[in-house]
Parts: C-alpha cells; structure tokens; sequence
C-alpha cells in the first residue's frame, strides 16, 4: 500500500528539520553491537509508524526526542558496558563543526566525551544528550517524565562523575 | 574536561547531509516497499509463531501414546504443556503489541522495557523449568520401555534445560533489581 502523500510531507519536514537531533540522539546511543545506522534508520522508521498516532498532546518536538532516545534504548542489545575504544568515531560519520580552525581538537575532545558517556546508564545518557541540546531543565523534565528539580540534580551529578572519569 | 564549553559547541554540530541522505533515502526505500517493522513488532511476531508452534507441540502429543507407548496420562500432560505455554507466548505478545513506547516519557517506557525484557527471562525459565518433569516423565517411560535410544539425549537435554532455566531466572532477577533502582531514584520528587 503506497503511503498517503500528506503523511509523506509531514515526514519528510520532520526529517529536514530534526535530522541533527536524531543523528546526535543516535550517535550518543552508537556501539558495535547497535551501529549508528541501524539506530538512524530505526528511529525513523519508529517515526513513520509513529506518526499516524501522534495527536499533538505533546510538542512534535518532544514526541521526536522522546521517539529517539526509546528506540535507541529499547534496540540495546546488551546491558554490559562495551569496550572505551569501541565507541562510534565521530570523523567516521561525517560529523563536523561548521568552524574548521578549532575543528580537530574539538573533534577529539567529543570523541573522548562519547567515550565516558558510553559508560553511563540509559538514563544518565539521555539526560546528558538532552543537557547538551541545551534543552531546559523543565523541557528536559516533560520529555523524560521527571521533576524539573530532580533533572537539575541528576545534570550536576552527571557532570561531576564525567569530569571524574577524564580525569580518571 | 570543561563540559560546559563542548556544550555550547555541540549544538552546532551536524552530521554530513549525504550521511543523512543516504540513511533517509534507505529508510524511505523501506517503507515504500512496505516491508517495515520496528523491533518492537518483530518481537510481538516472534512469540506469536512461538504460540503456534508450542500448539503443534500438542498436536504431536498423541504420538507418545501410539508410536512410544506411553500412557494416555503421559501424553496428555506433555500436551498440555504445549497448550499452557502456547497461551503464555500469546498473552506475552499481547502483552508487547500494546505498548506505545514512542509517546511516553524515557523513564516511564524505560520501566515499561526493563519490565518486558524481565518478564521475557522469566518466561524463558518456565518454559524450561515446566518442560523438566514433562521430559522426566518422558524420559521414565522411555526407561521402563527400554528405548534406550533416546534415553541419552533426554536426559541431556533436562539437565541442561533446567540448569539454563534457573541461570536465566536468576539473570533476570538481578538485571530488574539495578535498572528499577534508577528509575525509582529518577523519578523521584
């Protein structure tokens, strides 16, 4: 059955529009056992489907994130961490800052950055991929299902205990 | 690590748009082919074959009585087992098919998930842990009958079923423990 022309425009605006958000969703999420294009091509699939049931009770932009970190959590194979130096290069997926100067060591302080968040519980993962979106604490809240002030809290947490594994 | 500095760079980020257009364009060819299921469905697909197949099981029942010469009673239960896990495997894809994880918040379908993978674990380990006397039984008869063929390969198999079983049981048990510790403690006020 071809897919009704008004869903297609509808999906494709979101790809055009979200395409960065779930590539990063999907990048941070990234391990040899769940690829990053696997995850990619997932997630939007999960969306297609999703669409026809989504009643805009929520911002699109949340039912997007919220789309993207469940189904790269759910697509987890294995709960065990993976090994630091098989994470996802960023290089390998063409991820690139706009600003070439300070470009490559940038690049490789994400790299390393995908490294200590690969060792983070789901949780922890989703709320520092969304802290890093420089979403709200109360935005952040909404999409996880949390309080605003347990989010703040996790967030300081979080960020102490990565500052502690690089300096580890 | 300053993580405040990477993060007010992260945002300007972005992946190459041939990436982006390749993995679009694959997952665009997918759905027009019609031929797209998310994890979640395949799974559901999953236990619903394995409904039917533990429903054969039953259906072979009665060759235990005519081919084996077990008794009607051992062949019964061993049909029955099929039946009970055939309406477990069904209720379990029910069970996933309605569930909407892509609308609800992380947490709540992260505890939805745990919750499943759970439940599938456990399961796994009744099937095998009520498949172990059926075999015994099995395994009895084909003792008193002196169809020592097979005895050798049915006492293989429980053992290794039921110590299988009871290490998945146990996987499970301590898999939920941890993961629902962080979800009470994210949830909290």
């Amino acid at each position: 059955m071809r897919p009704d022309a008004d869903k297609e425009e509808r999906f494709a605006a979101i790809t055009r529009e979200y395409k960065d958000v779930i590539a990063k969703v999907c990048c941070l999420y990234s391990s040899p056992t769940s690829p990053f294009d696997d995850l990619f091509q997932e997630v939007l699939i999960n969306i297609w489907l999703g669409l026809d049931s989504f009643r805009a009770e929520a911002k699109l932009s949340t039912w997007i994130y919220r789309a993207a970190l469940n189904t790269c959590i759910s697509w987890h194979r294995r709960n065990s961490k993976h090994r630091q130096s098989d994470t996802l290069r960023l290089d390998d997926i063409g991820f690139d800052l706009p600003d070439k100067s300070p470009a490559n060591e940038k690049l490789e302080q994400y790299q390393e950055l995908l490294k200590l968040i690969a060792q983070l519980s789901p949780i922890d993962k989703a709320l520092i991929t969304l802290w890093l979106d420089e979403k709200s604490y109360s935005e952040i809240g909404t999409i996880m299902g949390m309080t605003s002030g347990n989010v703040a809290v996790k967030i300081h947490r979080i960020k102490d205990k990565l500052s502690k594994m690089a300096e580890a | 690590m300053d993580l405040d500095s990477l993060k007010s760079s992260w945002r300007n980020f972005s992946i190459s748009d041939e990436k982006i257009d390749a993995e679009t364009r694959e997952a665009t060819r997918r759905i027009a082919r019609g031929k797209v299921e998310t994890s979640q469905q395949r799974l559901v697909a999953f236990y619903q074959k394995a409904s039917i197949f533990a429903l054969c099981v039953t259906a072979l029942s009665p060759n235990l009585y005519y081919i084996l010469g077990c008794p009607v009673w051992v062949s019964v239960i061993y049909g029955l087992y099929g039946i009970v896990m055939a309406i477990v495997d069904f209720w379990f894809s029910e069970k996933i098919r309605k569930c909407n994880l892509l609308s609800m918040p992380v947490v709540t379908a992260l505890s939805v998930i745990i919750n499943l993978r759970k439940l599938q674990k456990q399961l796994r380990a009744l099937g095998m842990v009520l498949g172990f006397p059926v075999v015994g039984i099995i395994i009895g008869y084909a003792w008193y009958l002196s169809i020592s063929d097979v005895l050798p390969g049915m006492f293989a198999g429980a053992i290794v079923g039921a110590i299988i079983g009871i290490r998945k049981w146990r996987q499970a048990r301590k898999l939920s423990k941890s993961m629902q510790e962080e979800i009470r403690e994210a949830l909290r006020e």
